[in-house]
C-alpha cells in the first residue's frame, strides 16, 4: 500500500505527503454520534500530537499538510497523496504513518502512539471519517496573502474626528491626532523657529541654514506658519533638494560605479544615471515618469534628442547593479543578471522581495516561481549596455551612445575600427612577399638594403604606401560620442537564426546579444535544469484588481512592466513611495520595513492615514516635491522634540508621533555640513566623476579593474570639496569620510541606512585633516570678522548648530580659552569640539 | 573576575540583569558576570572566509579514496584529498599535511567535524557565520559576547577585528546592529578585497586617524573634555537621546585607544624568538603571523573578542595550489598562538575558534577545484573550557554531509557563549517590542564537548 505515496526518502524530512484531490464532504460529517466520536477519540489526538506541526499555529508547517479542518486532513500534504479517505483505512497516509509500517513515514515523530488509538483512527477512517470542522485548510502564506493589507487596493479614508480640534492643520495632522488621543497622549509643543528652519534646511537640502537664513526667518514677523511655508518654498527649489533626495533614491536604486564582486571594475557612465537622479528630484519629475523611465525609458516617445538622452540615461537603473563579472558560465552570468535586476525592480518599487522565488515559491508572499521567471524573460529580452567587460564575460561591454547624431558616430567607429582591422590584415599580407623578395635577396648572398632587386623595390613602396593608408585610417578614427550605460530590447529574430548565431560567436569566442523570448523556469534555481517556459509578465499577485498587460511577441515586455507598476491601480507602488518619503522625513517609515510591504515585513503604524496619503499623491500628480512640501508643512512635523515621559513610556520609539524623533544625520549630510560651516563646500557639481576620469585612463573595459594595484586607489582623491553625492561610489571602495559614518552598501537595495556608533568615527572627527582643516579656516573667519569673544562664541553657535548658546555653554568656552583672547588656532580647537559634538549630526 | 556585584544580582534574572547594569552605569562595556561561571574569558575567532574544503584538512575519509575519480554528474568526479593525513598526539587526531604545526597541538584541539549551515552562498553564509543572521542586520557574534560580559580594560575596544574585508556586508560582520554601539567591532586593516591577494601587510599599519597632527596630547585631551561636556549639557536637556550616549560612549573608546592600541599592535616590540616562532618577516608568514601575535597581545591585555581574517579559501580552481597556499599562510602563526597561550596560561581561558562559513563537497569540479558546501564542513576550537584532543561528530563515510552529532551554526553560537558563561536563550536585547538573541528561536549547547 505504500507504493501509493510519494515518501520522502529521507527519514529527517518525513512527514505527511502531499495530496491532491479534494475529498467530497461526507454524510458521515453530519452524523452526530460519528461526530461524538470523532471528539471524543480523534481530536484531543489530532491537538495534542498533531497540531504543533500540522496547523497554521505551527511555527513551520511539516510538508504543507495541516490538518486543522475537514478539508486538510483528508488532503494531505506536500506529497499530493490523499491522507484521509473515507472508508478506506489501508488507502489513507494518515493510517499509514500512525501505525509506523513504513520506516520512512511514521508518525507522530517523538513515539508510536497506543494500539488503542490507532485503532481508533482506523475505526473512525472505516466509518466514513466524520469531522465537523468547516473551513478551508491554508497554509499562512495563502491565508495571508489573500487578505495582506499591502496587497489590497487603498481606500481613501476621511481623517477621523478629534477632540483637540484646533489643534491639526492638515489631514495629516488629524489622522496622528486621534491616535494619540485613543491613548490618552497629547502632542508636544511646537518647535521653535531656529528648530524648524534647521530641521527642514539639513532634511530637505542636506545642509544647515547660513546665519543670514537663520536672521531673517527669527525675524520675518508673519505668523510662524505662513513664514514658514516660504522657507520650505525656497529650500524646494534649491539645487541641493535634488542632491539629497537624489541621494535618497540612489540607496534604493543600489547604486554604485563599479562591479563590486570579485572582479570589481569601473563603471565609467553610471555617474549619468547619478545625474539623472539628481535632475529628476530638482524637476520635481512626477513619480511615475520617474518610475516609468528607468524600467523602459527608451521605449517611450521623446520630443527631442535631449530627452531623448535623458529617457536612455534613467534606465541605467537596470544595469547599474553589481555585477558577476568573473562568472565562467554565461547562462549563469546572465541569470545573475535578471535576479539583480527583478530584485531592484521589486523592491525599489513595490518593496517586494521576489528572488526567492528563483529556486521556489516565495515562503511567505505570493510571487511564485512562474512569476519570477516571467519577470525574467521580461530582463532576459534586453539588451545590457553597461560598458564594462572582463577576459571572461564581455556582455557588457558596449555602452548606450548618446546625442543625436550618438548611433551614427558610433556606426562611423565601428566601421572605421573595421577599416583598420582589414587595413592591417592587409598589411600583413603584403609582408609575405616583400620578406619573400628579401630572403631570397639574402639566400644569394646579397645585402638587399644596399642593391634590392627591382621586384623588391616595387614591393616595399607598396608596403610603405599603406603603412600610411593604415596610419591615415587610424588618425580618421572619429571620437567617441558621449556613452551612458542604459539597457535596450533585444533582437527580434527566430530562436534558430539565434542559435545559428551563438554557434559562430562561440568560435569567435563573442559575446551573442539577446533575443525577445520566454525564458524557461529553472527547477529550484539551478541553471542546468531548464523546464518550461513561461510567458514574460507581471507578478500575479494582484491580477485580480490590475489585469496583467499584454506583451507582443517582439517587446521585452519592460514597457508594459513599467505602466503596471505605476498604474494608479497597483496597490503597491504609491504606497511604497510615500512610505520612503515619510521614512526619510520623519526617519522612521509609516511601515518600518521601509523595503519589504511583504508578510514578513511591518504592518503600518497609521494604516488609513497611509492609503490616504498614496491616494492624494497620485491624485496630485505623483508630485513628490508637493508630497515633502505637505508633509513638512504639518503640525505633526513641526512638533518639537522635547519628551514628555507618559507618551515615552507608551510609545518610547515615537512611532505616535507625539513628538520629533532626532533622526541622525547620514555621512554624506555631516561630510557636507563641515564643509559648509568651513565655507570650503563646493556647490558645483563636477562634470562628469572621478570614477570616469580614472576608468578613462584605461582605454580598454576589461583594464579597468579596481583591485589591479595602484590603478584606483592611487588615482582616486578624496581631497575634493564636491557634494558627497558626487563622490566616487565604487563598490568596496567608499571614501572614509562617508564609510565610517554608514553602513551604505551600494550592493543592495537600501532604503533605510542602519545608524551605527563606532569609535572609529570619534578618532575620524578628532584627527583627520578634512575636519581640523575646516574648523581653522570657519575659526579664522570668525577671529577676523567678529571682535569680541561673546560675539564670537555667538557666531559660533548660530553657524554651526542655528541657535544661541545657553548661559552654560558660553561659561564652558569662556573657561576653555582660560580668559585669553583666542587666536584662530585656539577656535579651530574649539569649532573643531562644536563639530564633534553630537549634537552637530543630530537632527531635532 | 567576578564583577557587577554592585548590582546585588542574586536570585535575579541575568538577562534583565545584564540590560540594567548597562543602562545603570550607562557604560556597557564594563565587565560583568554571564549567567554562570564559565571556563573562557575571551575568544579569538580564526575566521577562514571562503570556507577550507573539511577532507582536505581536518575530516579524513579514507573511503573517498576508494571512490577517487569516479565521475559525477557536471565534468566532475570524487577525489580524494592532495594531501596525506597523519595521526598526532595522545589522541591520535588525524590532520592533513595542510597543517603539521597546527597538528602538533592535537591534544588541544576539538575537531567538530559536522559542522553543516543554511546556505552556501559567501556573503550570506559569511553573515550567518558571523551575525546569526544573512537576513537581518543583526548584531555580530562579538557585539553579543560584549554585550554579555563587558570588557576588562577600559582603555580598549572590547572587540576588535584585524584584516577585515569589505565584502559580505562590511562592517556588518562586526556591527553591533541594536546593542549598544560601544559592542562594535574596532576594525584593524580594513581593505578592499576583490582582488584574491589577500589583506594589506600588517607591519608599520596604523589605524587610520587615529593620531592628530595638530594638537599636543594634553591639548587634545582639552578639547575632548569640552567635546563632552557639551554632549553631557545635550543630553540632560534631552533627557532621553540612546544616540547620544553612544557617540559619548564612542569618543571615550577613541580617544583611550589611540594611546594604547598603536602600542599593543607594534608587535616589532616583542623579542626575536617570539617574532620568529610567530612566521613575522618571513614573506608568507608575515601578515598573518602579525594579527595572530597582535591577537594574543590584545587578549592578554583585557580585550574580550578578537576576530582574524584569512582568505579567500574559495578554491573553485586549483584546489591544490589555493589552500596550499593559504595554510603556509597560517600554518605556523596558529601553531605558534596556541603555544604561545599555553605557555602564559592563557590557553585555558580563551576560546580558540578555527573555521570558515561553510565547506567543501568531496568532488573535484572540471578546473580542479571544489565548489561550495553547506551540508558540512569542519570547525575546530581549542581552550576555553573545551574538551581536547576530541573528534565531534561526523560526516557521511565521503565528507559530504553532516551525519551523526550534527552541529549547526546556531548550535555552535550557543556553545561559544556557553564557554563563556552566558545562557544564549538568556541572554537577549529587547529592540523595537521585541526579544532578540544571537541564536533566534534556535541552538542546543553542545554539551559533549565541553569540558
Amino acid at each position: 500500500m505504500f507504493t501509493l505515496f510519494r515518501v520522502r526518502t529521507s527519514f529527517a524530512a518525513a512527514g505527511f505527503a502531499l495530496f491532491l484531490v479534494a475529498a467530497p464532504d461526507s454524510e458521515a460529517a453530519d452524523d452526530p454520534k460519528q461526530v461524538a466520536f470523532f471528539e471524543e477519540k480523534i481530536r484531543p489526538v489530532l491537538v495534542n500530537h498533531c497540531y504543533e506541526c500540522h496547523s497554521p499555529e505551527a511555527e513551520e508547517i511539516e510538508s504543507d499538510y495541516l490538518l486543522d479542518t475537514r478539508e486538510g486532513i483528508r488532503k494531505g500534504g506536500a506529497s499530493g497523496v490523499d491522507a484521509v479517505i473515507p472508508g478506506d483505512v489501508d488507502g489513507s497516509q494518515l493510517v499509514a504513518a500512525i501505525r509506523y509500517g513504513d520506516e520512512r513515514l511514521q508518525m507522530p515523530p517523538e513515539g508510536k502512539l497506543p494500539d488503542a488509538v490507532i485503532r481508533d483512527f482506523e475505526t473512525w477512517v472505516e466509518m466514513g471519517a466524520a469531522d465537523p470542522r468547516d473551513g478551508r485548510s491554508r497554509l499562512p502564506r495563502e491565508i495571508d496573502a489573500d487578505s495582506h493589507w499591502s496587497f489590497q487596493p487603498p481606500v481613501r479614508h476621511d481623517p477621523p474626528e478629534v477632540e483637540a480640534s484646533a489643534w491639526p492643520r492638515d489631514a495629516i495632522d488629524r489622522f496622528v491626532l486621534a491616535e494619540l488621543e485613543k491613548q490618552g497622549l497629547a502632542p508636544a509643543d511646537d518647535a521653535d523657529r531656529a528648530t524648524l528652519l534647521r530641521r527642514a534646511s539639513l532634511e530637505l537640502t542636506g545642509l544647515p541654514p547660513t546665519t543670514t537664513e537663520l536672521d531673517a526667518f527669527l525675524a520675518d514677523p508673519r505668523p510662524d506658519a505662513e513664514a514658514f511655508e516660504e522657507v520650505v518654498d525656497r529650500l524646494l527649489a534649491e539645487p541641493g533638494f535634488g542632491e539629497r533626495w537624489g541621494r535618497h533614491w540612489l540607496d534604493v536604486a543600489r547604486f554604485g560605479e563599479s562591479s563590486g564582486y570579485s572582479r570589481n571594475m569601473l563603471y565609467p557612465y553610471a555617474w549619468r544615471y547619478r545625474d539623472w537622479v539628481i535632475g529628476a528630484f530638482n524637476d520635481d519629475l512626477p513619480y511615475d515618469e520617474f518610475v516609468a523611465h528607468q524600467i523602459a525609458g527608451d521605449l517611450l516617445p521623446a520630443e527631442t534628442p535631449e530627452e531623448r538622452d535623458r529617457k536612455i540615461i534613467a534606465t541605467g537603473f537596470l544595469t547599474i547593479g553589481p555585477k558577476t563579472l568573473n562568472e565562467s558560465n554565461p547562462l549563469l552570468f546572465e541569470l545573475n543578471v535578471a535576479d539583480d535586476q527583478i530584485d531592484a525592480t521589486c523592491r525599489a518599487f513595490l518593496a517586494l522581495t521576489a528572488n526567492c522565488a528563483r529556486c521556489h515559491d516565495h515562503k511567505y508572499d505570493p510571487i511564485p516561481t512562474d512569476d519570477y521567471y516571467a519577470l525574467a524573460g521580461i530582463f532576459r529580452s534586453s539588451r545590457n549596455l553597461a560598458g564594462v567587460a572582463t577576459n571572461v564575460r564581455a556582455e557588457h561591454e558596449a555602452a548606450r551612445p548618446l546625442g543625436e547624431d550618438g548611433d551614427k558616430r558610433l556606426a562611423e567607429i565601428e566601421a572605421a575600427h573595421e577599416l583598420v582591422a582589414m587595413l592591417q590584415e592587409e598589411y600583413k599580407e603584403l609582408l609575405k612577399p616583400r620578406d619573400a623578395l628579401r630572403k631570397e635577396l639574402e639566400e644569394k648572398g646579397i645585402d638587399w638594403k644596399k642593391n634590392p632587386s627591382p621586384e623588391l623595390v616595387a614591393a616595399e613602396t607598396r608596403v610603405q604606401s599603406h603603412k600610411d593608408k593604415l596610419a591615415a585610417a587610424r588618425e580618421g578614427i572619429p571620437e567617441n560620442p558621449p556613452f551612458a550605460m542604459a539597457v535596450d530590447e533585444g533582437r527580434r529574430i527566430s530562436e534558430e537564426e539565434w542559435l545559428a548565431e551563438l554557434e559562430e560567436n562561440k568560435k569567435k569566442k563573442k559575446p551573442t546579444d539577446p533575443r525577445i523570448a520566454d525564458s524557461p523556469v529553472y527547477v529550484r534555481g539551478v541553471h542546468t535544469s531548464p523546464a518550461d517556459p513561461v510567458p514574460r509578465g507581471v507578478p500575479t499577485l494582484f491580477s485580480d484588481d490590475l489585469p496583467a498587460p499584454e506583451i507582443g511577441p517582439g517587446e521585452s515586455g519592460r514597457l508594459q512592466l513599467a505602466e503596471w507598476i505605476v498604474n494608479p491601480e497597483n496597490p503597491l507602488s504609491a504606497r511604497v513611495y510615500v512610505n520612503r518619503v515619510w521614512h526619510h522625513l520623519f526617519g522612521v517609515g509609516l511601515v518600518d520595513t521601509v523595503d519589504n510591504f511583504g508578510l514578513l515585513g511591518a504592518g503600518p503604524s497609521h494604516p488609513e492615514l497611509l492609503d490616504r496619503l498614496a491616494l492624494d499623491f497620485v491624485a496630485d500628480g505623483w508630485s513628490t516635491k508637493r508630497l515633502v512640501r505637505r508633509i513638512v508643512l504639518t503640525r505633526t512635523w513641526q512638533l518639537s522634540s522635547a519628551v514628555n515621559d507618559r507618551a515615552h513610556e507608551i510609545d518610547p520609539d515615537g512611532r505616535l508621533r507625539w513628538r520629533f524623533v532626532p533622526q541622525r544625520l547620514e555621512g554624506e549630510a555631516l561630510r557636507d555640513s563641515i564643509l559648509h560651516v568651513g565655507g570650503g563646500l563646493d556647490r558645483e557639481a563636477p562634470a562628469s566623476s572621478q570614477v570616469h576620469d580614472i576608468a578613462m585612463l584605461q582605454e580598454k573595459a576589461l583594464q579597468r579593474e579596481i583591485g589591479r594595484r595602484d590603478f584606483y586607489y592611487s588615482q582616486v582623491d578624496d581631497d575634493v570639496n564636491h557634494r558627497s553625492v558626487y563622490l566616487p561610489m565604487a563598490r568596496d571602495a567608499i571614501f572614509d569620510s562617508l564609510r565610517v559614518f554608514d553602513s551604505l552598501d551600494p550592493n543592495l537595495v537600501v532604503g533605510a541606512r542602519k545608524v551605527i556608533t563606532v569609535p572609529s568615527q570619534a578618532l575620524f572627527l578628532l584627527n583627520s585633516d578634512l575636519v581640523r582643516e575646516q574648523s581653522l579656516s570657519f575659526a579664522k573667519r570668525l577671529v577676523a570678522g567678529t571682535p569680541s569673544l561673546d560675539g564670537q562664541i555667538d557666531l559660533a553657535f548660530r553657524t554651526i548648530y542655528s541657535r544661541e548658546p545657553s548661559s552654560a555653554e558660553r561659561t564652558r568656552l569662556e573657561a576653555f580659552f582660560q580668559g585669553d583672547a583666542p587666536d584662530a588656532e585656539s577656535w579651530a580647537t574649539a569649532v573643531q569640539a562644536l563639530i564633534c559634538a553630537g549634537e552637530f549630526r543630530t537632527l531635532y | 573576575m567576578l564583577r557587577g556585584t554592585a548590582c546585588g544580582f542574586g536570585s535575579l534574572a541575568f538577562s534583565g540583569l545584564l540590560a540594567d547594569r548597562a543602562r545603570a552605569s550607562g557604560n556597557p562595556l564594563l565587565p560583568a558576570s554571564g549567567h554562570r561561571p564559565g571556563k573562557a574569558k575571551n575568544v579569538i575567532f580564526l575566521f577562514m572566509r571562503g570556507g577550507p574544503s573539511q577532507v582536505d584538512t581536518f575530516d579524513y575519509k579514507p573511503e573517498l579514496s576508494k571512490k577517487h575519480g569516479e565521475e559525477v554528474a557536471g565534468n566532475r568526479q570524487y577525489f580524494q584529498s592532495p594531501w596525506d593525513f597523519h595521526r598526532y598526539g595522545q589522541c591520535g587526531l588525524p590532520i592533513s599535511d595542510l597543517f603539521p604545526h597546527t597538528a602538533r597541538h592535537a591534544d588541544e584541539l576539538c575537531v567538530i567535524n559536522s559542522m553543516h549551515t543554511d546556505i552556501s552562498n559567501h556573503p550570506q553564509a559569511i553573515l550567518q557565520m558571523l551575525t546569526g543572521s544573512f537576513q537581518f542586520v543583526r548584531p555580530s557574534v562579538g557585539s553579543w559576547v560584549v554585550y554579555g560580559l563587558g570588557t576588562e580594560n577600559q582603555n580598549l575596544p572590547g572587540f576588535i577585528t584585524i584584516n577585515p574585508d569589505f565584502s559580505a556586508g562590511g562592517a556588518r560582520k562586526y556591527g553591533s546592529a541594536f546593542l549598544p554601539s560601544a559592542t562594535a567591532g574596532t576594525a584593524i586593516n580594513q581593505w578592499g578585497g576583490g582582488d584574491g591577494e589577500g589583506a594589506p601587510s600588517l607591519k608599520g599599519f596604523e589605524i587610520p586617524y587615529a593620531t592628530n597632527e595638530y594638537l599636543a596630547p594634553e591639548d587634545q585631551r582639552r578639547q575632548l573634555d569640552l567635546i563632552q561636556s557639551l554632549n553631557r549639557e545635550r543630553l540632560e536637556r534631552d533627557r532621553v537621546n540612546d544616540p547620544l550616549e553612544g557617540i559619548i560612549q564612542s569618543f571615550e573608546t577613541g580617544f583611550r585607544m589611540q594611546s594604547e592600541m598603536p602600542e599593543l599592535m607594534d608587535v616589532d616590540r616583542e623579542p626575536s624568538y617570539v617574532r620568529e616562532r610567530y612566521g613575522l618577516d618571513t614573506e608568507t608568514t608575515d601578515n598573518f603571523g602579525r594579527a595572530c601575535l597582535m591577537a594574543r597581545r590584545f587578549v592578554e591585555s583585557g580585550v574580550r573578542f578578537v576576530q582574524l581574517d584569512l582568505g579567500f579559501w574559495d578554491q573553485h580552481k586549483d584546489l591544490a595550489g589555493g589552500h596550499q597556499k593559504l595554510a603556509d599562510a597560517s600554518d605556523r602563526p596558529v601553531a605558534a598562538l596556541l603555544a604561545d597561550l599555553k605557555e602564559r596560561g592563557l590557553l585555558d581561558e580563551t576560546l580558540v575558534l578555527w573555521g570558515g562559513e561553510f565547506g567543501r563537497p568531496p568532488i573535484l569540479n572540471k578546473d580542479k577545484g571544489r565548489d561550495h558546501n553547506a551540508d558540512g564542513f569542519t570547525m575546530w576550537m581549542a581552550g576555553g573550557g573545551v574538551k581536547g584532543g576530541l573528534r565531534y561528530g561526523t560526516t557521511d563515510e565521503l565528507g559530504y554531509k553532516a551525519e551523526e552529532n550534527k552541529v549547526h551554526l546556531h548550535d555552535l553560537h550557543a556553545t561559544l557563549l556557553h564557554l563563556l558563561g552566558l545562557d544564549h536563550e538568556r541572554l537577549v536585547y529587547r529592540y523595537g517590542g521585541r526579544d532578540f538573541r544571537l541564536t533566534d528561536v534556535f541552538g542546543k549547547v553542545v554539551h559533549d564537548i565541553v569540558a
